[in-house]
């Protein structure tokens, strides 16, 4: 577990938010009420199964929800810009200023780099297109030397032959990392990092993964990383937030949580984590994670918990709160 | 561009076209007959070593003729299939890319205009408008670009839901921008396609205006007009006056759909036939 640049000061701080999905018959949750918090250059991994909110979480932080496909249904957001220490409340602010935070406060990087990339332009040109959002006037010449840095960083050389070749041009590694510089170009401090392996083969993972605590040190990066294996996340997390079913089920320092879970669902987790070495079948965790939209009352967890009793299917266990820790569980205390 | 070449279809269009464009620019230079000038004593004579394609009924050598319209029908062609994608493409665009009302109102104008007869809207713009060549490349282009707005729009839907928009929303490009850059490139395969196949229907469009005596006006020359001539002498037997501009009239439409055709293999994988 990394401890790079630690400082105590919050960077980003996203209370009670929820999403919701529209769909023909009712609107789907899809987040319902995530707090996290994180800290100047800390990493925050943040694991679940699929269906559990990630992905929306990442896309709710840059209010990227498409109008026609969902909306963000409630809570804050509240960024620290650092020149004037001012907060910005993301959820409120209006459209050109959130295109200023976009790319240069915060950005993003996205599962499958294949996509990501417009498969009819050239690199140099997405990297151009995206400096010029946040500088009206540049010299050519700043942006090439800017742009070679970067590539370099990622280990992607030599650069005036990547930036004049097309994307297809290139293995999913090798883009994954292009799309790294190109979210670092405007010089952000969060990077959001969206499952950016779970696309590439288990050898190139590592590379990418390499590839990310460098920059992490480099640049003074405040990570969120998304993610459903967690023992990457246990390669880069300081902290952990579990999330199942729209909801944060347990948080706190990774060591602690690897160490000591505290809410079943963790415990399940990490007791299906495959072992090296280890003989006999995998323990995976009995039923299935809840479609979103049909969680019921009570612990959402519970239909699969085998600590539930009545109690649990009853009421929504509140957040216990031990220090850095928190978990959702009234078995738990 | 390789592969374009390759393609048989299109290679074929590109020559017929080429040898079209090189008569109609270079052709009054080297056969210098004067497309009006009359001799009634020469009327109506069928081809022979002085007249190579005959003449008409005010004695006009026909093959200075055809060579002349040349000129006027692939400039129709070029012009009005230029027009109609100033106003499809940015119009499809709009349409798939900002959706709800301008989307709703763009489709039903081209809806609109699809349900009438493209010819009895320009018969009746002509009307009004009165005959004349630039007329006729206005009205054709006006009436032809609904259905590449169609094309441009079902492109840009699909394209609007790819990842690499987000990711560039992700950076804080603006939408106007998006459009510009990462949309437009993406559109540009059906929109080569439909324009080549366009170029064929207007000079085809422009044939029967003129045909009709709707168009280019005598004694400028024109396919369309040679063979009203070819109509009216045809008791007479006058066979080259029908053959020889219809038959340029079937070359170049037959090359420009060669060409879209030959496109649309290449360009696009998903229609692509396996051989």
């Amino acid at each position: 577990m990394s401890k790079y640049c630690m400082s105590s000061g919050y960077i980003l701080e996203a209370e009670k938010v929820s999403a919701e999905y529209f769909s023909s018959e009712k609107d789907i949750p899809a987040l319902r009420g995530v707090d996290i918090s994180l800290r100047e250059g800390e990493c925050i991994g943040i694991a679940g199964e699929s269906g559990s909110g990630k992905s929306t979480l990442a896309l709710t932080l840059l209010q990227l929800i498409d109008e026609d496909e969902g909306r963000i249904s409630g809570g804050n957001i509240v960024f620290h810009e650092k020149a004037s220490g001012e907060k910005i409340n993301i959820s409120s602010i209006n459209k050109s200023r959130l295109r200023k935070v976009r790319g240069k406060e915060i950005s993003l990087i996205t599962q499958d780099p294949y996509t990501s990339f417009n498969p009819v332009i050239k690199l140099y040109r997405h990297f151009r297109e995206a400096y010029r959002v946040h500088n009206k006037v540049f010299k050519e010449r700043d942006l090439k030397d800017k742009v070679s840095e970067l590539l370099d960083s990622v280990n992607l050389r030599p650069a005036e032959k990547i930036l004049n070749s097309y994307p297809h041009q290139f293995s999913g590694g090798m883009l994954q990392r292009a799309s790294m510089a190109l979210a670092l170009l405007n010089g952000p401090r969060i990077l959001i990092a969206d499952e950016p392996t779970s696309s590439l083969d288990v050898t190139i993972q590592k590379k990418v993964m390499e590839t990310l605590k460098d920059l992490r040190c480099r640049y003074n990066l405040s990570i969120i990383f998304i993610s459903h294996d967690l023992n990457l996340i246990s390669e880069i997390a300081d902290r952990i937030y579990i999330l199942y079913a729209g909801k944060t089920v347990e948080s706190g320092p990774a060591s602690e949580i690897f160490k000591n879970p505290r809410h079943p669902y963790t415990e399940a987790l990490l007791k299906s984590l495959p072992k090296l070495g280890a003989r006999g079948s995998i323990i995976s965790i009995p039923g299935r994670a809840p479609q979103p939209g049909a969680v019921k009352e009570g612990c959402s967890f519970a239909p699969r918990c085998s600590y539930a009793d009545k109690k649990c299917f009853k009421k929504e266990p509140p957040p216990v709160l031990s220090g850095e820790r928190a978990w959702a569980c009234f078995k738990r205390q | 561009m390789n592969n374009l070449l390759k393609n048989k279809m299109v290679l074929s269009g590109l020559l017929i076209v080429f040898f079209f464009i090189f008569i109609s620019i270079l052709g009054p230079h080297i056969y210098r007959h004067s497309p009006v000038e009359q001799n009634i004593s020469h009327r109506l004579q069928a081809p022979s070593a002085r007249y190579i394609m005959g003449t008409d009924d005010l004695g006009r050598d026909v093959l200075a003729r055809v060579i002349a319209g040349s000129r006027i029908s692939l400039s129709v062609g070029f012009v009005s299939v230029g027009i109609a994608l100033l106003i499809g493409v940015p119009l499809g665009l709009i349409a798939g890319f900002y959706g709800k009302g301008a989307d709703r109102v763009i489709m039903r104008i081209v809806d609109i205009m699809l349900c009438f007869p493209t010819i009895f809207l320009i018969l009746m713009v002509i009307a009004f408008l009165g005959p004349s060549i630039y007329n006729v490349m206005i009205v054709i282009g006006l009436t032809s670009w609904p259905g590449l707005t169609r094309y441009v729009r079902a492109e840009t839907l699909s394209v609007r839901r790819r990842e690499y928009i987000q990711a560039a929303e992700i950076m804080g490009i603006k939408k106007a921008r998006i459009l510009f850059i990462h949309i437009l490139p993406n559109t540009i395969a059906p929109v080569i396609i439909s324009a080549a196949l366009g170029v064929g229907s207007a000079i085809l469009a422009e044939s029967i205006l003129s045909f009709l005596g709707l168009g280019v006006q005598p004694p400028h020359p024109s396919w369309g007009n040679i063979l009203t001539l070819g109509k009216e002498y045809i008791s007479h037997n006058t066979w080259w006056l029908l053959v020889f501009p219809g038959t340029a009239i079937l070359m170049t439409v037959v090359a420009f759909n060669l060409i879209g055709e030959g496109l649309r293999d290449v360009l696009d994988p998903r229609q692509r036939k396996e051989r």
